[in-house]
């Protein structure tokens, strides 16, 4: 059939089906060697979906595969692999207490005889990791490494496997800008080399940096497919929701004002508790949305935390409405009326194999118990947060760990409206979450908003902490370094404080 | 393939798969098995059950949370023998249950005190308690079996209520409480949600430590009953007793469906996975089978339920 061998990777007409949902509805694929092929799309448009069925991790229901002109079809993610097909997770998962050499062969490791020949294999790796220019050691143990250093690995890995096809799935999610350039580098070389790269990002900097071609799928369906300089930002955005999206951040500056209705003096973890952050305080004003903005790592999640009674705080004071108050754990917190929206939704905001009926009556269980749980009362406060928040879902006996990364953050902060919230904290809420949820969240949280609600936004994106809050709070390693207002709060004076240095 | 809607046998077994293997169960030994289907028997079936579903009932709980308790045999013959050392004493049937129900508390309560202040395993846990109360059984009655029990005791588990055995009463009894308590309360909700994911029930409010704790709590509330039953059945306070049934009552757990690594199952499942139990093991004496025999079968068996339980549940996972 395709004797074009212009193509690595070709798939046509790819059809997925999960019970109740069409995955992907004819999608179409034509991947070229040395190139970096971009795959955009919203949350829940597919593009994952594909990446299995190319690693082989789902099988097609539909459609044809090519890959190196011959058709291929169901086969083991080993077979893959062995084949020149890798892919590197979103999560990955080495073996920490292994050397990076003993990971990077894992499950083939080179023999002599019956023995795993480890001069050969630590050899091996070495001139490998010299040639791609990774600055580690064959014998250093995988836990000395970054989450980037990781991935790193997972790349000479996959080099090592001869792989001309590497998929990535959102890998500068977890790691910092430093170790995105490294990452880049990496990918720019194997490209030099003819690898075909496949690469999933929702971050549009990125997409324009190293896109070579772009492939836009939307509802699993296959919108089209282009080099990457035909398309510019809005185009991009345009052409993944399918209109034209007039504000990314519509915080309205009408929103009144009120009195602070929260406020820490000096809080301080000492190094005992943790040693995150020190000599913390501000007011929340009601109906404000108070950014904070700092790089990773500057201890913004951690005093969320310890102030939502997660972690201890070692000293100093917090008011509600002028009362003291301590959230000794999280159920004071909750009971004070905080509610936080943890920034790893899985591990935190989600019990995922329990339906949304149980995550959203979780916290205010208290509510429905009319002597015993009345699941009436759940229904109906479900069914009113469905209509809210617009959750896309078939019912309410819908797992949780089924539904896209912007209806999970939904059903998150349902599970907290549902009952009475003064301070909303929420800690990277549209991270992972595609452009048209991210979008609806923003209009929400204007609404929380009136209704006079604190809100505190910790966000790693400049322009959502600017286009969002009322007033920014730049942290740096564990201290405050300044409190912007909206009008004085822009990308250099906020960057300028995030790395200014903190004198000890 | 089907376009509309697929069959996943996965999701399907996960529904009605211990419901229709109780049927069949049924339906084959009725058919094959000479004196299985009489009221007498079927009785009988029951009222050899009784004590270790309840065991089951609050291992379900224990074992949603993904711990376990695997000092079941231990526990109930210590709590036993001195319920029935009261009784024999004082000829009081209600001291003993008292006694009875205030030693299941404590015992239940250390296990969990231990077990979520320390951080340590379940299964160190209880695998100590197996050993401990053991020797406390043989100590506190001098390695004898204690006689003179009450006939009031004694009816807990030998006694009938009309046609009713009483210990299938206390059964029942036992089964609809454990039931509204898992389905119908905040601490039931809590149980599913700390066993699915405990870090997201501490976001939401909810101590973990509490929840665990509770659920040994109520554990050991139910061994304390099911010692009675026991002990009323062999009409003596037998400090050698309740050997293995741990082992019941946890097979009976996971045959029902419960994943052994937390966050779903069902008390249905439970009693089904005890009934299904129960039936395998009467059809096996039914039909003069070896008693070292049954103990392999019943090791296949578990075996068997956890393969199901994982095989079923990649299905349903690959399934979305």
């Amino acid at each position: 059939m395709s004797n074009d061998t212009e193509y690595v990777l070709e798939m046509r007409n790819v059809v997925k089906e999960f019970p109740g949902v069409r995955a992907l509805d004819g999608v179409n694929l034509k991947v070229r060697p040395g190139k970096v092929h971009v795959i955009c799309g919203e949350n829940g448009a597919g593009k994952s979906t594909l990446m299995k069925i190319i690693n082989g991790t789902y099988v097609a229901d539909e459609g044809e595969m090519y890959y190196k002109g011959k058709q291929i079809g169901a086969r083991s993610v080993q077979d893959s692999l062995n084949m020149g097909i890798a892919m590197i997770y979103q999560e990955l998962n080495p073996v920490l207490e292994m050397t990076i050499a003993e990971n990077v062969w894992l499950g083939r490791e080179p023999k002599k005889g019956m023995f795993v020949d480890y001069a050969k294999m630590y050899k091996d790796t070495q001139d490998l990791l010299d040639r791609l220019e990774m600055p580690y050691d064959a014998h250093q143990k995988m836990y000395e490494l970054s989450i980037a250093g990781h991935q790193l690995i997972e790349i000479a890995k996959a080099i090592s496997c001869n792989a001309s096809v590497i998929i990535m799935d959102e890998p500068s999610s977890a790691i910092g800008d430093e170790e995105i350039e490294v990452l880049f580098k990496q990918i720019f070389s194997m490209r030099e080399q003819g690898v075909a790269i496949l690469y999933i990002t929702h971050k549009m900097d990125e997409i324009f940096r190293i896109a070579d071609e772009i492939t836009i799928i939307r509802d699993g369906q296959w919108i089209e497919s282009g080099p990457a300089s035909d398309y510019n930002p809005d185009k991009l955005v345009a052409r993944m929701v399918g209109r034209e999206i007039t504000n990314v951040f519509p915080k309205d500056t009408t929103v009144p004002i009120g009195d602070v209705i929260f406020e820490v003096k000096d809080l301080t973890q000492v190094k005992e508790d943790g040693g995150r952050f020190r000599n913390i305080s501000f007011q929340l004003h009601a109906g404000e949305i108070l950014g904070f903005a700092g790089l990773v790592g500057a201890g913004r999640s951690e005093l969320m935390r310890a102030i939502f009674g997660l972690d201890p705080i070692s000293s100093g004071k917090m008011y509600m409405n002028g009362k003291e108050i301590h959230n000794r754990n999280t159920g004071e917190a909750i009971a004070n009326g905080f509610a936080m929206v943890n920034e790893d939704r899985k591990q935190y905001g989600l019990v995922l194999e329990r339906s949304i009926h149980h995550n959203i009556s979780l916290v205010n269980l208290k509510k429905y118990i009319k002597g015993l749980v009345d699941d009436k009362l759940i229904t109906d406060d479900v069914e009113r947060m469905r209509e809210l928040l617009q959750i896309k879902i078939a019912n309410q006996d819908v797992e949780a760990g089924t539904l896209s990364g912007g209806n999970q953050q939904k059903v998150v902060l349902a599970k907290w409206l549902v009952g009475d919230v003064k301070v909303m904290i929420l800690d990277e809420p549209t991270r992972g979450i595609d452009v048209g949820a991210k979008s609806e969240i923003h209009k929400l949280m204007t609404n929380f908003a009136r209704q006079g609600m604190g809100i505190i936004m910790i966000s790693s994106e400049l322009p959502e902490v600017l286009g969002m809050s009322d007033r920014v709070i730049i942290m740096q390693e564990g201290i405050i370094q300044g409190i912007l207002t909206r009008e004085e709060a822009t990308q250099e004076s906020v960057m300028t404080l995030a790395t200014k240095g903190v004198g000890k | 393939m089907n376009k509309s809607k697929k069959f996943n046998f996965g999701q399907f077994y996960g529904k009605f798969g211990i419901l229709i293997i109780l049927v069949a169960l049924f339906l084959v030994s009725s058919i094959a098995v000479p004196g299985f289907f009489s009221l007498f028997n079927l009785t009988n079936i029951l009222l050899a059950i009784a004590c270790t579903t309840i065991l089951a009932l609050g291992a379900t709980f224990v074992i949603i949370l993904g711990h376990i308790n695997i000092a079941y045999g231990s526990e109930l013959a210590f709590i036993g023998c001195v319920a029935c050392m009261v009784n024999a004493k004082t000829g009081n049937v209600l001291l003993a249950i008292i006694v009875a129900l205030a030693l299941g508390i404590v015992l239940g309560s250390l296990c969990g005190f231990i077990i979520t202040k320390f951080a340590i395993p379940a299964f160190i846990m209880t695998l100590a308690l197996t050993e401990a109360a053991r020797g406390l059984a043989v100590k506190v009655t001098g390695g004898q079996t204690i006689s003179g029990l009450s006939k009031s005791f004694t009816f807990l588990g030998q006694g009938y209520v009309g046609p009713i055995p009483m210990a299938i009463i206390i059964l029942a009894l036992c089964f609809i409480v454990c039931y509204i308590i898992l389905n119908k309360t905040a601490f039931g909700r809590h149980v599913y949600a700390v066993g699915g994911n405990a870090k997201a029930a501490e976001a939401s409010g909810i101590n973990p430590k509490t929840v665990v704790f509770k659920a040994y709590l109520m554990d050991g509330i139910l061994t304390g009953i099911a010692s009675m039953i026991l002990m009323a059945r062999l009409n003596s306070g037998v400090p050698g007793a309740g050997l293995t049934y741990e082992m019941d009552a946890i097979t009976a757990v996971v045959v029902g469906g419960t994943s052994m690594s937390g966050g779903s199952g069902t008390l249905v499942g439970t009693i089904f996975g005890a009934i299904i139990v129960g039936i395998i093991n009467n059809v096996q004496t039914l039909l003069g089978v070896d008693s070292n025999v049954q103990r392999i079968v019943k090791g296949c068996i578990i075996v068997g339920a956890v393969i199901i339980d994982v095989v079923t549940k990649n299905s349903a996972k690959k399934a979305r």
